[in-house]
Formats: structure tokens, C-alpha cells, sequence
């Protein structure tokens, strides 16, 4: 009985002495910042950017946040200078942090690998690290408006902006997972306390039909064309014609994804999907295409260039003023003659040349899947003027993208039909998602648009200027140069040039849209944008290993 | 009889104190080993992470162009004669 009475009395003692502990701990010093069910949000794996061959555009990169706990700071002298060598930073801006009165400070943002072993190995106390993911770009700004970049929300989450990262923010995002665990005192998990934890699930990859060779090539040449032609601004891209896959996508000037919060606000804007021009001359074989596919016009069809023509109170004249008498569409189309464009719009009359307007997707949007796409603009059909109808014919009066016009002009040389522009081929993730090219309408017949591809090789064979063009390889595309509209009337200082190309003709396997924005070298798209282009084409067509036609 | 139910509880009361201290100790154990495995994977991915930064440097076209200036496989730089201008106006040989 004793015994039994000493034991119980053994277990009571204990059972008191762990009841003070409790008291103590939880009622005479609770430390309130220790949370022993601890809810931790895992996060995902921002999804990566690869190119059509798998070449990495936008990886993933662990940074780390240097921080303070100020009050175990000894050398504040010493950790100030070591700090401030190796991370680059003014002194004072890192003794301002060392504020005593706080528990915790935050120092610096995207400290490297290297930073951070270097600082480790000081051993100086009172500071600390946490990782963070952010974004890195092996090859900097080379596909900036494709890929766009991610930036921060309101509450301090990322958030993918504008391109690729806005418009599939969700599937690069993924969902973030959860745990929750009961820890002890050195904020290990207690396996008989509370452990759930959901998984979570990482981000999708985008595969994008960009061949990352390309857009070097493109972006390179771009420059050096607007730097050459002394341009303000520009954009190329290239498509495959067939399927509308965007291969190359640049417009200058850019901005570097990493430092995006160091750029403007406008740098941030993708002229390829976001801005509108007045296509100009580029529009023609567009008007032409759906005048011979309606029947009312003909190839060799005649008629008679003898001067300006007269709409209303306006004068339609031809680019250079000169006039040859009577003479075919085909040779219409190589002068690129306005006054050849009014004949054929009246021909095909007021209806169905609107309705061909429509019928190539201007006035509304491609549906591209990059964020901030403009649908252009196309005035109500009630608000036409007649010297609407006649400038229209010539690309004037309306305002197009410059990813509307490259689908508009690629349904006309691939056979008529019209494809929606996309730039993501794939999206892995724990399945394969892979995105078809998708048939939109067809706008012109096979015949049609056979007979648009030789007129637009005759176009480069003998227009006005003779190009560079790679011997036994044939070319065809159509110059544009539209005057800037300025409160109501046209600066005639100011124009965007451009040109829309192709190759090889029989079967088109690329075609590119060069516009370059204010050049004050020329202001004809003959002698700015389609140098460009045949630049860019020249290396294509070895690239692609296209045979001489 | 009554003794034979005092050793039997006494017996059940020390089997649950052992009982209890070896479950507590193995759970000790495993939690040590979940929270090393934990910062052991994690330890993994950031090395994975650095590792396929780094690869996808040595593909990337700036590697490329980097390494091909210093092979030297690049246009060399035509000398402008800056100081004596005679030199830089006079295009003929």
C-alpha cells in the first residue's frame, strides 16, 4: 500500500511540476511570436518560358532578402563596411537600417548566391536571409513585349504583366499548397501534433512557337535599321503565313524585364499588338485580292492613269505625281498607284468593300494570346464619307495593328484562309496541353490568292526601287508609307513607313512585317522598312534552308 | 489474489511509462528527420534551380557572343585617328 501511495504521490508531484512549467510558460512569459501550430503557405513554382526548341526565355532564380535583428547587431561599424562591399550599397543607406528600437529590418532585396556566402562567411550575428523566387532571363531584354514580366499586386504577390506572364498569369502561377504542423520549442514538427500538408501544384511551362534564333536575328536587325534610318520607333515580326505561329516578335525600344520598375511606363507597351498605324500602300493588295476574288476586277484588267482624281472637294494623287496612261491592275500594283485603288473600289462599290474591311478581322480583335491587344479602328459604317471609301482603298482613314495587318496580308498569299495569330504551341504541366492553329474564314479563293502571290513578286521584281534581294530566291511584299495623323489634317514630316514581305512564293514558309516609325533619313517604306526586311529575309532564307525558286 | 492485481496494474503502468516515453522518443526522431529531409530537398532545389541558371546561361546567345569575343572571332575595330583628324578625314589609302 505504501508503495502504491509513494507512486502515487510521484505522479502527482510530477504532474504539478508540469502544470508550474505551463504556468510559467504560458501565463508568466508568454512569448507571443511563437506560434507553436504553425500554418505556413507553401508556394509554387512560377511556371518557366521556353522557345519552340526548348531554349529557355524565362527561367526561375532563388534571391534572397537580407534582413536585420538589429538588437544582436555587436559591430554595427564593422557589419555596415562589410556589408556595404560586398553588396555594393552606400554605407549610410545600410546603417539607416540599423535601427535598435526594432525587432527586424529588412536591408536588402536580391542578394545573389554569391552575396550571400560571402556575407555567411563574416559569421557576423544579428542578421539573416530569406529566399525568394524571382524571375531571370538568360538572355536579358531579347523577347521583352513577347514575354512580358512579372511585377507585384497590391498585396505584394507576383502577378504576371502584359505578353505571356499577363495573359497566362494563371496557368504560370499554379496554386500554392499549405501546411499546417504543430512545432516545439525549436520549431521542429511534433509528429503526434496536428501535420496536414497540401502539395502544391507548381506552375504550367509555355512552350511559344518563337524560335529564339530568329528574334535575335530580328531584333538585331530592327536596330540597326531604326539607328541607320534614324527612326523613334519600330517593330518587326515573323510569322509562318500557313499557320499564323509568331516566330520572331520585336519592337524597339524595349525595356530590360529584370529592372522593369527602372523603365517607363510606355516602354512597357506592345506596339505589335497595342499600337495603330494607318497601313498605307500595304493594305492594296488586300482591296485588290477581294476585288478579283468578287469578279469586278481582273489582272490585266485596263484602265486609264491620266491624272489625280477628283473625290468630292478632295484630290487623289498618285506617291511621286506621275501618271502613265493606260495601263493593267498588275502594273497598278507595282507603282502602287492610289488613283489605280480609287478605279478598283469603285468598281467593287461602297458594300463590299466595307464588307472586305471586315471580312479580314479590322475592327475587331485578333484574339492573340499576349495581354493588351487593341482592336484598331474602324469608324461606324454610318459615318463613312465617300473620300472615306476612296482612301480606304489605299490604307489610308483606317487604323489597323500591326498583328491585324500580317494575318490580314498572310491570308491572302496562303490560300485565303484567315488564321488566328497565336504564340504559345504548348503548356506542360502534369499533362500536355498543345494549342492547334485555329481556321478562322476564308477570305479569297486558292486561285485568288495564287494570283495575288505573282503580283505581289512582280511588286519587288519591278516596282520603283530595286532591292537587294538574294539572287535566284524570289520575294514578293508591298511597301507602304502612311503620313502621321495629327489633330485632324496629316504632318507631312512625320510617317510610318513599312513593308510586308514574304518567301518563297510558291509556297510561303515565312512572311514579315517590318513598320519603322518616324525615320528621318527617308520617309519612304521603299528605302527604311524594306531594307530591313530583306536583311532579316536574306538570313531566313538560309536559316529555313529555302531552295531557289 | 488481491496482490496479483496490484503487480498486473503496476506492471500495465509501467509498460504505458515505457510505452509512452518510446513512442515520444520515436516520434522525437521522426520529426527531426522530417524537419532534415524538409531543408534537405529544399537545399536540392535551390541547387537544381542554380544549376539550370547555369545552364541555360551556357546556351544563352550573350555566353555565345562572350565567348566568341574572346576567341577573338570577331570584325576588327578599324582604327579612327581621333587626335591627328587628317587621318580620320583622309578615306583614300
Amino acid at each position: 500500500m505504501t508503495k502504491l501511495r509513494l507512486l502515487l504521490f510521484g505522479f502527482l508531484a510530477v504532474f504539478c511540476i508540469v502544470v508550474l512549467r505551463l504556468f510559467f510558460i504560458q501565463i508568466l512569459h508568454p512569448d507571443l511570436q511563437q506560434d507553436y501550430l504553425s500554418t505556413r503557405r507553401l508556394d509554387p513554382e512560377r511556371g518557366k518560358i521556353y522557345d519552340r526548341n526548348g531554349q529557355p526565355i524565362v527561367m526561375n532564380q532563388i534571391l534572397y532578402k537580407l534582413y536585420f535583428e538589429p538588437q544582436l547587431i555587436q559591430d554595427k561599424e564593422k557589419t555596415t563596411l562589410s556589408l556595404s562591399k560586398i553588396l555594393h550599397v552606400e554605407e549610410a543607406s545600410i546603417s539607416s537600417r540599423i535601427d535598435v528600437t526594432k525587432k527586424w529590418t529588412s536591408v536588402a532585396n536580391g542578394v545573389t548566391k554569391m552575396e550571400k556566402d560571402a556575407i555567411l562567411k563574416l559569421s557576423l550575428p544579428g542578421m539573416g536571409f530569406d529566399e525568394q523566387w524571382s524571375r531571370y532571363y538568360p538572355d536579358a531584354s531579347i523577347a521583352a513585349h513577347l514575354a512580358g514580366f512579372v511585377g507585384k499586386s497590391d498585396d505584394g504577390t507576383n502577378v504576371g504583366r502584359s505578353g505571356t506572364e499577363g495573359f497566362y498569369d494563371k496557368d504560370l502561377a499554379g496554386l500554392p499548397g499549405l501546411i499546417r504542423s504543430d512545432l516545439d520549442l525549436q520549431g521542429r514538427p511534433i509528429f503526434l501534433g496536428t501535420q496536414e500538408r497540401i502539395d502544391p501544384e507548381n506552375g504550367r511551362d509555355l512552350y511559344l512557337t518563337i524560335d529564339k534564333s530568329v528574334q535575335m536575328l530580328v531584333k538585331e536587325k530592327l536596330k540597326a535599321g531604326l539607328l541607320k534610318f534614324e527612326a523613334k520607333e519600330g517593330c518587326a515580326i515573323i510569322a509562318n503565313p500557313n499557320t499564323m505561329e509568331i516566330v520572331a516578335l520585336s519592337c524597339l525600344p524595349d525595356y530590360d524585364p529584370t529592372t522593369y520598375y527602372e523603365f517607363d511606363n510606355s516602354v512597357f507597351r506592345n506596339a505589335a499588338i497595342s499600337d495603330v498605324y494607318e497601313p498605307g500602300s500595304t493594305f492594296k493588295p488586300l482591296v485588290m485580292a477581294r476585288g478579283i476574288e468578287a469578279g469586278v476586277i481582273k489582272p490585266d484588267t485596263l484602265f486609264n492613269e491620266d491624272g489625280p482624281v477628283k473625290v468630292g472637294d478632295y484630290t487623289i494623287r498618285t506617291w511621286n505625281n506621275s501618271y502613265e496612261g493606260r495601263i493593267t491592275l498588275i502594273r497598278a500594283l507595282e507603282k502602287s498607284s492610289n488613283v489605280g485603288m480609287v478605279f478598283i473600289g469603285s468598281k467593287m462599290g461602297n458594300d463590299r468593300l466595307y464588307q472586305s474591311i471586315l471580312q479580314y478581322g479590322f475592327g475587331e480583335y485578333t484574339n492573340i494570346d499576349m495581354e493588351g491587344e487593341a482592336s484598331g479602328f474602324l469608324k461606324p459604317r454610318k459615318a463613312w464619307y465617300p473620300i472615306d471609301y476612296s482612301t480606304a482603298t489605299f490604307g489610308q482613314g483606317l487604323a489597323v495593328t500591326p498583328i491585324q495587318m500580317i494575318t490580314a496580308f498572310s491570308a491572302v498569299i496562303n490560300g485565303g484562309k484567315l488564321m488566328k495569330p497565336y504564340v504559345v504551341k504548348e503548356l506542360r504541366g502534369e499533362t500536355i496541353q498543345k494549342v492547334e492553329p485555329i481556321f478562322i474564314r476564308q477570305v479569297v479563293s486558292k486561285k485568288t490568292s495564287d494570283i495575288m502571290k505573282k503580283m505581289l513578286l512582280g511588286t519587288i521584281e519591278n516596282g520603283e526601287t530595286k532591292y537587294l534581294k538574294p539572287k535566284g530566291y524570289q520575294i514578293g511584299g508591298k511597301t507602304g508609307t502612311a503620313q502621321i495623323p495629327i489633330e485632324g489634317h496629316y504632318d507631312a514630316t512625320k510617317t510610318i513607313a513599312s513593308f510586308i514581305g514574304f518567301s518563297p512564293i510558291k509556297n510561303p514558309q515565312f512572311i514579315g512585317l517590318v513598320i519603322v516609325k518616324e525615320p528621318k533619313t527617308s520617309q519612304w517604306g521603299s528605302e527604311t522598312a524594306a531594307p530591313i526586311f530583306f536583311d532579316i529575309a536574306k538570313e531566313l532564307i538560309v536559316y529555313y534552308n529555302i531552295a531557289p525558286e | 489474489m488481491k496482490n496479483s492485481y496490484q503487480k498486473i496494474i503496476i506492471g500495465i503502468f509501467i509498460a504505458a511509462i515505457i510505452g509512452n516515453i518510446t513512442i515520444f522518443i520515436s516520434s522525437m526522431k521522426l520529426s527531426t528527420e522530417i524537419h532534415s529531409f524538409d531543408q534537405k530537398t529544399f537545399v536540392l532545389k535551390q541547387e537544381n534551380a542554380q544549376l539550370e541558371k547555369e545552364m541555360a546561361d551556357t546556351e544563352s546567345f550573350l555566353h555565345a557572343e562572350e565567348f566568341k569575343k574572346n576567341w577573338g572571332f570577331v570584325r576588327a575595330a578599324q582604327p579612327v585617328y581621333i587626335g591627328e583628324l587628317k587621318y580620320a578625314l583622309n578615306t583614300k589609302k
